[in-house]
């Protein structure tokens, strides 16, 4: 994050750019347009041939980096939201309802449907439903069972019935037909994306790690946006060659990387700069967390999980549902910190507890409990709010953060 | 344990596991309980628990204070009894918080020495109208009902479960009568939602006696003179201490939407095998801001309830943390305020006990605007 920025760093800054413009520019032009939950498998989308979308979670963790969060969040607590609502809610409504003023990307305009997925929460249902009720817009919902363990058979069929049910809907709604085949091309580039996603991953194994954890977070938007396209899989080979090319150069992002630490919980937008930048200079790298080593996979697992040309797309769709970490139970959360640290040879955990987003915090003290009892590593929470900025305190978190270096060092002395 | 209604959870708990039945620990809200008393296991309903913050020293070990107060009340429940009367614990899923809890349940109380079972129910989020959803929902009551025999003393039968969902139903439509009663002056509210609390401790047969007896001495009274009618909605009561405090504000509550109590009695599913008595049950449940498919019927409905009952004001008892009540507050209120209904959001938490004097003041006010 320190170092100049590259050009896979400015390709970032331009795709991202690009695709908020083209997304404008298509509704203005009479596209379909849905806003969707992050969950939501984009690919979809793109068996249309004039559909976009806007993906709310994506936008507010945007706001937030861009230092406009609390901003839309007062404007959302003015009208009676709670302050104690997940942040990303209150800054899209924040927004919405102040038709896109402070906004980094000119708002995302009004969609002609909503399409929540309870699979990460069930309160972006409750969100949806907000716009749902005040603009009369029609609102799917896609009800996807929490896994405690492996999908099973029958809620992949459950899910595969409820995508068909969205792709009528959109072809009721925007008089469009749907075409599988495009759908099987997108599905070819988010597949090479995942890919080379997956190489840039593994450079945090390397000592000191190519990477740290607040690039993959930052290099995570693309997945919210941009799956199923050419600049979707042009992008990650991009990044995971450019880092690829730093590492074989010497050129790390923690060149006196003392401290290997992974992280758990969503990332702190509004502080990547200034927690990376002083952890940098204690020679602590956080180099990983399961909140950006979960795409592409299963369940916990970090290997990429296989898609064949051929295979339906909508079933791979299906079963990926449970690729992100909040709809994991505590079996499945455990299995993906472990791994992690077993692969990454982790020194320290930073369990961030986030009153915001209480579906992913609320098993961190049963986690940390049982790496410290599995691993002998020390651990620490710290307590953050993801988006609102309001609610964290850089001193608070960096006393503890510095503990956990202390520890670290004691344990080896 | 002390309930926060007074009362003694242990001894209730200890009766209830004497009887010889399994006792099974449901979180809430609205588990299947007729399908447990059908196959012969005592549910739990473990909502309404006790105590100030003081007695949640297991529950902080184990879940943060931004979890609600029913979430980490029964938290501490659980561990607490770690295996001694609750045999196992059976979670629907419709809350994100709750969803979260069995394993970490499970582990706490593996560390105590006992394996904790447990069991879940996955509800669709979306209407069943659909033949696919619908079946698939019935299947996830076959499973269930497969799970759940290896704790059940008898398998499933459906003449058991008939005369289960008869039980219930009856307690449903006298839960309905005291409901009415007590608005019509002739219960006190603190003692009807004493009944719905006690309920969720003690067999169904006994709660059914007890509540044809409590209806006996029912009779109709005037409210107070000058008492202002409100309706109180949300998920918990709120603990007696600031019911009283309405009391001596002036305010009468005539009517509620508590989720004990008048969102569960409102309707008696229609009498079906499970998989049909539940899909009816879930989809045509009294709304439920975590029913989400029922959510939308919320405000007509609360508006009929406080037409019928003739009240003047909607106090909403929001639960702190519970975010499926607090997305929709801003609308409630706006909606309630077109109809000329007021309206007042109180907010209680684990540690309100505690700040009896800022809510009183909150109230008094409000009373005082109504009464001009
Ligand atoms: S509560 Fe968590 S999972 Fe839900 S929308 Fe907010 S950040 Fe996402
Ligand atoms: S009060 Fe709300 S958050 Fe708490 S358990 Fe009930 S539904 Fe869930």
């Amino acid at each position: 994050m320190s170092r100049k920025k590259s050009p896979a760093f400015a390709n970032l800054t331009r795709i991202m750019r690009d695709g908020y413009m083209d997304f404008h520019t298509r509704a203005a032009n009479g596209a379909f347009v849905a806003w969707i939950a992050i969950i939501v498998p984009a690919e979809i989308f793109a068996g249309f041939d004039n559909v976009v979308y806007a993906v709310p979670e994506s936008h507010a963790a945007m706001s937030a980096g861009r230092g406009v969060g609390a901003i839309q969040c007062e404007k959302a607590e003015k009208l009676g939201y709670s302050m104690d609502l997940c942040s990303y809610a209150r800054i899209d409504i924040g927004t919405a309802f102040d038709n896109g003023k402070d906004s980094p990307t000119m708002g995302l305009g009004r969609p002609n449907l909503l399409v929540s997925d309870n699979n990460n929460c069930s309160l972006l249902v409750k969100w949806f439903d907000i716009y749902r009720r005040e603009w009369k817009v029609p609102h799917f919902i896609l009800d996807v069972p929490f896994c405690y363990g492996p999908q099973k058979p029958a809620d992949t069929l459950y899910i595969v019935e409820q995508f068909k049910g969205l792709i009528s809907e959109i072809e009721r709604l925007s008089g469009q037909d749907f075409d599988m085949e495009k759908v099987r091309r997108a599905m070819e580039y988010t597949m090479e994306g995942l890919t080379h996603w997956k190489r840039f991953l593994e450079f945090a194994k390397h000592r000191p790690s190519g990477i740290t954890v607040f690039d993959s977070f930052v290099q995570m938007a693309p997945f919210l946006t941009l799956r199923g396209t050419p600049q979707f899989a042009a992008h990650y080979k991009m990044l995971a060659d450019e880092t690829q090319q730093r590492v074989e150069e010497g050129d790390f992002p923690v060149p006196n990387e003392k401290y290997r630490l992974l992280w758990d919980n969503i990332a702190p937008w509004h502080q990547l700069r200034a927690m990376s930048k002083r952890l940098a200079e204690m020679g602590a790298n956080i180099v990983a967390a399961p909140y950006t080593s979960c795409f592409g996979s299963l369940e916990g697992a970090h290997k990429l999980y296989p898609y064949k040309n051929g295979d339906d797309p909508l079933a791979y769709l299906a079963r990926t549902q449970n690729n992100t970490v909040c709809p994991y139970g505590l079996a499945l959360r455990k299995n993906a910190l472990g791994r992690a640290i077993e692969e990454l040879g982790i020194d320290g955990v930073v369990f961030a507890s986030n009153r915001s987003c209480k579906v992913f915090s609320l098993m961190q003290l049963d986690e940390k409990m049982a790496v410290e009892k599995k691993y002998d590593i020390p651990c620490v929470m710290i307590d953050l709010d993801h988006a609102d900025v309001r609610k964290y305190s850089e001193s608070a978190a960096f006393l503890r953060l510095e503990a956990l270096l202390e520890n670290i060092e004691s344990a080896r002395s | 344990m002390q309930a926060i209604w007074g009362g003694d959870i242990a001894p209730a708990l200890k009766r209830l596991k004497g009887m010889g039945r399994p006792v099974a620990g449901c979180f809430p809200l609205y588990p299947p309980q007729e399908l447990l008393h059908s196959m012969g296991i005592s549910p739990v309903l473990m909502w309404g628990l006790g105590g100030g913050s003081s007695e949640l020293v297991l529950a902080d070990k184990r879940v943060q204070n931004f979890v609600c107060a029913v979430g980490r009340r029964l938290s501490q429940l659980v561990l607490w009894d770690s295996g001694q009367n609750l045999d196992a614990l059976f979670a629907c899923n419709a809350c994100d918080t709750v969803r979260n809890l069995p394993e970490i349940l499970e582990a706490g109380v593996g560390e105590q020495g006992t394996k904790m079972r447990w069991f879940s129910l996955h509800v669709p989020a979306i209407p069943m109208q659909e033949p696919t959803i619908k079946a698939y929902f019935a299947n996830n009551i076959k499973q269930c009902i497969r799970e759940l025999e290896a704790l059940a003393p008898r398998p499933y039968s459906a003449d058991n479960f008939l005369q289960s969902a008869a039980l219930y139903n009856e307690w449903r439509s006298l839960g309905r009568q005291l409901d009415i009663a007590s608005g019509k002056g002739g219960l006190p509210f603190e003692r009807l939602v004493r009944f719905a609390l006690e309920a969720a401790f003690t067999p169904v047969e006994e709660s059914l006696a007890a509540g044809k007896a409590l209806l006996k001495d029912c009779a109709p009274k005037p409210a107070p003179k000058n008492a202002v009618p409100v309706i109180l909605s949300g998920i918990m009561p709120p603990p007696p201490a600031f019911l009283k405090v309405m009391e001596e504000s002036g305010l009468f509550v005539c009517g509620n939407d508590l989720a004990p109590l008048w969102r569960t009695w409102a309707r008696s599913p229609q009498p079906a095998d499970a998989p049909e008595f539940y899909a009816d049950f879930y989809s045509n449940h009294f709304p439920c801001s975590t029913l989400l498919p029922t959510a939308d019927a919320r405000p007509e409905a609360l508006l009929g309830l406080a037409r019928e009952r003739g009240a003047r004001a909607i106090v909403f008892i929001g639960e702190k943390f519970c975010e499926y009540e607090y997305f929709e507050f801003p609308y409630l209120e706006k909606f309630f305020q077109g109809q000329g209904l007021a309206t007042l959001l109180l907010e209680f938490g684990v540690d309100d006990l505690a700040n009896v004097a800022q809510h009183a003041t909150r109230i008094e006010a409000f009373a005082e605007s109504l009464a001009q």
